[in-house]
């Protein structure tokens, strides 16, 4: 009679091979990306981007997957996993980072518990206030 | 009082005894009321549109779906009306899923009168219930912030309540799920098969979406079995604005 739900109460997007996304997506569940998104992409779940994705966009999720292609910049507040196929154009910022042989990243890579993050934060705002 | 409002399909002979038998079962549960009957120069909208000037609160439709589509559309400005459904005809699909079986059992339903609250989609000036397709390649702007077209082609279907018990859309939730299928195929096998195809669908939570073709042509919308043409269309959820009788073996 009702009808089940899952853990992100009905809240997955699928972007599936053969769409393309522009402009600014927010989603506040999982997303799963096979397609194209050019712009910028915000799960408030997990996100995974498969191979046949292909995205121009800073990203942020809170758990990620990625084994396609990103140009931007690229955020998970917790695990971030790239598989062998990754290909990662942009900084990566993270807590915990899982990297499979094979994976390309052209970029900064930030792996920091968050009172370390502060830290770093806090210590720039003071060098740019005395400067 | 309950206002009856008659298909213009049942004045076939055919259905004359069944009719006979439901409306007897009405009056024995004490909820027979006033007929109308749809004619040729007597709309679906007007004729609910006169039943509730002269007080209708419960407008009970019997018909098939494209005449409880016709009746959502028009009961839909009268937010304190409750629909009710009698099936007739051959396809019966949305009663069904509102838990209405047959003729005799909606008796019973509209008798035990279990209300449910249920959004409506609203694409440019008419209502809808279950789903909106619109095929092509089509470009769908959704809830103000992205656009999604498919790369070859396909078809966006906005979905209020899943016609399928597993497929995505709950009429409760306040929002739609906008899907875009596409079909995706493999080199040889569509050189050699077509029938290989396969289709990727892609499900996007929105509450309103906009939807255009390039170069402003004009698209073919199907809602609720009814087409609609336009150059755009805008479609919005309307959260809980339907007052409908269900029953207990409902889909929702």
């Amino acid at each position: 009679m009702f009808k089940k739900e899952d853990g992100s109460g009905g809240n997955e997007t699928i972007i599936a091979s053969g769409v393309k996304v522009e402009g600014d997506f927010t989603s506040p569940g999982n997303v799963r990306i096979e397609g194209i998104v050019i712009g910028s992409v915000r799960a408030d779940g997990d996100l995974v981007v498969t191979e046949t994705a292909s995205i121009e966009a800073d990203v942020t999720a809170t758990n990620a997957v990625v084994a396609g292609e990103i140009k931007g910049n690229l955020s998970a507040a917790e695990k971030l996993e790239l598989l062998g196929t990754a290909k990662i154009n942009g900084n990566i910022s993270c807590r915990m980072l899982t990297v499979e042989g094979g994976a390309t990243i052209s970029g900064n890579c930030q792996v920091a518990q968050e009172k370390a993050v502060a830290r770093e934060r806090a210590r720039e705002s003071k060098a740019a206030a005395e400067a | 009082m309950y206002h009856y409002v008659y298909e213009s399909f049942l004045t076939d002979p055919k259905f004359a005894k069944q009719l006979s038998v439901i409306e007897n079962r009405l009056t024995d549960l004490g909820i027979y009321g006033s007929v109308h009957r749809l004619a040729l120069f007597k709309t679906m909208k007007g004729t609910i549109q006169d039943a509730v000037r002269r007080g209708a609160k419960t407008v009970v439709v019997v018909g098939d779906d494209g005449s409880v589509a016709r009746a959502i559309d028009a009961i839909a400005e009268f937010p304190g009306v409750t629909l009710g459904i009698i099936p007739f005809g051959e396809k019966n699909t949305i009663a069904k899923l509102l838990g209405i079986d047959d003729g005799m059992s909606a008796c019973d339903v509209l008798s035990a009168r279990l209300v449910e609250e249920l959004d409506l989609g609203k694409v440019n000036n008419h209502y809808f219930l279950t789903s909106l397709h619109i095929p092509g390649a089509v470009t769908a702007e959704c809830n103000g912030q992205y656009t999604v077209s498919p790369v070859n082609g396909g078809e966006i279907c906005v979905s209020n309540f899943s016609m399928d018990a597993n497929g995505p859309g709950d009429p409760r939730d306040g929002r739609f799920e906008t899907m875009v299928k596409t079909a995706t195929r493999g080199f040889f096998r569509s050189m050699f098969s077509p029938a290989y195809a396969s289709a990727g669908t892609s499900i996007f939570p929105t509450t309103h979406v906009i939807v255009r073709a390039p170069g402003k042509a004009q698209m073919t919308a199907i809602a609720d079995g009814q087409s609609y043409q336009d150059a755009e269309f805008r479609v919005e959820i309307m959260p809980r604005r339907l007052n409908i009788i269900v029953g207990k073996g409902r889909q929702i």
